[in-house]
């Protein structure tokens, strides 16, 4: 089992506080910056020392705040990619590989150093200085590195990685690893994912699951849904698992709230690419809301629209372009993508 | 040969002693004082005092190349250190931890990571103490005096 789970209190009054066990496969650290997700990694690495917790790996005990056990960094079987990626600059990549296997002998670092030079395309490079290898080759580099002592856990600061740089790390190792990333893509690419704000985990759990529906108001603001209603439960019908939410200027209904009372305050939010725009006239019909639009910003791949009520919908750009000339809008807030919260 | 050549050489032999002397213990000084203010300025404390001083214990022995040399240690042993364990401390500490862990222990990431990159700044503090050694004049003249060795 690898557990972890410590308290560190910094001089710039950030408070970490974290409880967490690490699956196998990637376990993504999302979050604002200072947060403490540095902060995190380099407890676990055992460069900064908590002030109280523990921290298991894979059984093995790192650090006991209690009985005063804190494994130096170079016995605790971790590899670790820094943001900075900390390459040392007077060796050539493959001597900055070769440093992290030199508990092998000879022959066999050597095979390992061509092999993990041939794994990350690194081959031809291998006698150049960081300083002449291009930023890609770096981040190779430094991961071929965290990875060649065969760690039994793997720290990835945000250092540019991307899904098939991952991929290939995964083919040759199963052990668990911790990655913080600022990519929602990546968070996907993830099988867990922990959301950590100001030193505590805002909210964790599968990938999928969490960004689809988060459970909590922070937990939406971190993962930058736009779309966040104050409202009161006008109605409960648990006979047609249905209930009628009332935001003021408009009102929805969505699906039965159990534990909820009728005047409840909650909170709900809905992705901006699960709502649906309609032309005004034609369309009227469930949980249709009669908005005007006020932006239009073009990002890569889709369209996000800026309605009156803080109401934002993301299209595709084919969608926008068939809609952009409506007159009058109406939202469609499909009911099973509401998030109350 | 002009009457000054031996003396000139002997200079250059004690400053050269002195470097070598000074050199290893005090960056290795250097490196163990990183982020211990207090104890460096306890170590850098001969810097403070007068040559007089530190030369008056050197009065009672016979003035040879080893007391020469021992009391250019003394002074070029602090500066070493003080001039090392600055340098030490402006390394970035990530390429360390790098180093640290990937296995490397203590020793190693001294060695091979942390002395090659501070190496040119702490050649140059060498040189400063060649020349300091070799231009310390207060010590040898008291001595001199003593041992009546003046010209």
């Amino acid at each position: 089992m690898t557990h972890i789970r410590i308290a560190k209190k910094t001089p710039s009054g950030l408070s970490l506080d974290v409880d967490f066990s690490l699956a196998r496969g990637v376990t993504a650290l999302y979050g604002p910056a200072g947060g403490g997700k540095s902060l995190l990694l380099e407890s676990v690495a055992g460069f900064v020392q908590p002030d109280s917790g523990r921290i298991l790996l894979d059984d093995a005990i790192l650090f006991d705040a209690a009985a005063r056990v804190a494994v130096p960094p170079r016995r605790r079987a971790i590899g670790y990619v820094f943001q900075s990626l900390a390459l040392v600059p007077h060796m050539t990549l493959e001597r900055n590989i070769a440093f992290a296997a030199h508990r092998w002998p000879r022959l066999e670092r050597h095979r390992r150093v061509a092999e993990m030079l041939e794994r990350f395309e690194l081959s031809e490079v291998a006698g150049l200085l960081p300083a002449r290898a291009s930023a890609a080759q770096k981040l190779r580099c430094a991961v071929a590195r965290a990875l060649i002592g065969e760690p039994k856990l793997l720290l990835l600061e945000d250092a540019g990685a991307d899904e098939p740089l991952l991929a290939r790390i995964r083919e040759g190792f199963q052990n668990p690893m911790l990655l913080v990333t600022g990519d929602l893509d990546l968070c996907a690419a993830a099988g867990e994912l922990i959301l950590l704000e100001a030193g505590r985990i805002v909210e964790r759990g599968p990938a999928r699951v969490l960004l689809d529906r988060p459970q909590s108001v922070e937990a939406v603001r971190l993962l930058g849904i736009p779309n966040l209603f104050e409202g009161t439960i006008a109605a409960l019908d648990p006979g047609r698992n249905s209930s009628r939410l009332d935001f003021g200027a408009f009102s929805l209904s969505g699906p039965y709230l159990p534990g909820h009372f009728r005047g409840d305050r909650v909170s709900v939010a809905i992705r901006p690419d699960a709502l649906r725009v309609h032309a005004g006239k034609a369309a009227a019909g469930e949980n249709f809301v009669a908005a005007a639009l006020i932006r239009v910003s073009e990002r890569a791949r889709w369209v996000r629209m800026e309605f009156s009520g803080g109401i934002f919908a993301d299209l595709s750009r084919e969608e926008y372009l068939r809609q952009k000339d409506n007159q009058e809008w109406r939202i469609e807030f499909p009911s099973e993508s509401l998030l109350v919260l | 040969m002009h009457p000054t050549w031996p003396a000139a050489l002997e200079t250059l032999r004690v400053a050269a002693w002195v470097t070598a002397i000074s050199l290893a213990p005090g960056v290795w000084l250097g490196h163990l004082l990183q982020g211990r203010k207090a104890s460096s300025t306890v170590a850098a404390a001969p810097l403070l005092l007068p040559p007089t001083i530190v030369c008056s214990y050197f009065l009672f022995q016979p003035f040879t190349l080893t007391v020469a040399v021992a009391a250019g240690v003394i002074y070029g042993l602090p500066f070493l250190a003080r001039a090392a364990r600055l340098e030490f401390e402006r390394l970035d500490p990530r390429t360390l931890n790098a180093a640290r862990i990937a296995g490397a222990s203590e020793w190693r990431v001294f060695w091979r990571i942390a002395l090659p990159l501070a190496s040119r700044p702490l050649l140059c503090a060498a040189a400063t103490v060649f020349a300091l050694a070799g231009g310390q004049y207060a010590a040898t003249l008291w001595i001199a005096q003593i041992h009546s060795t003046r010209p």
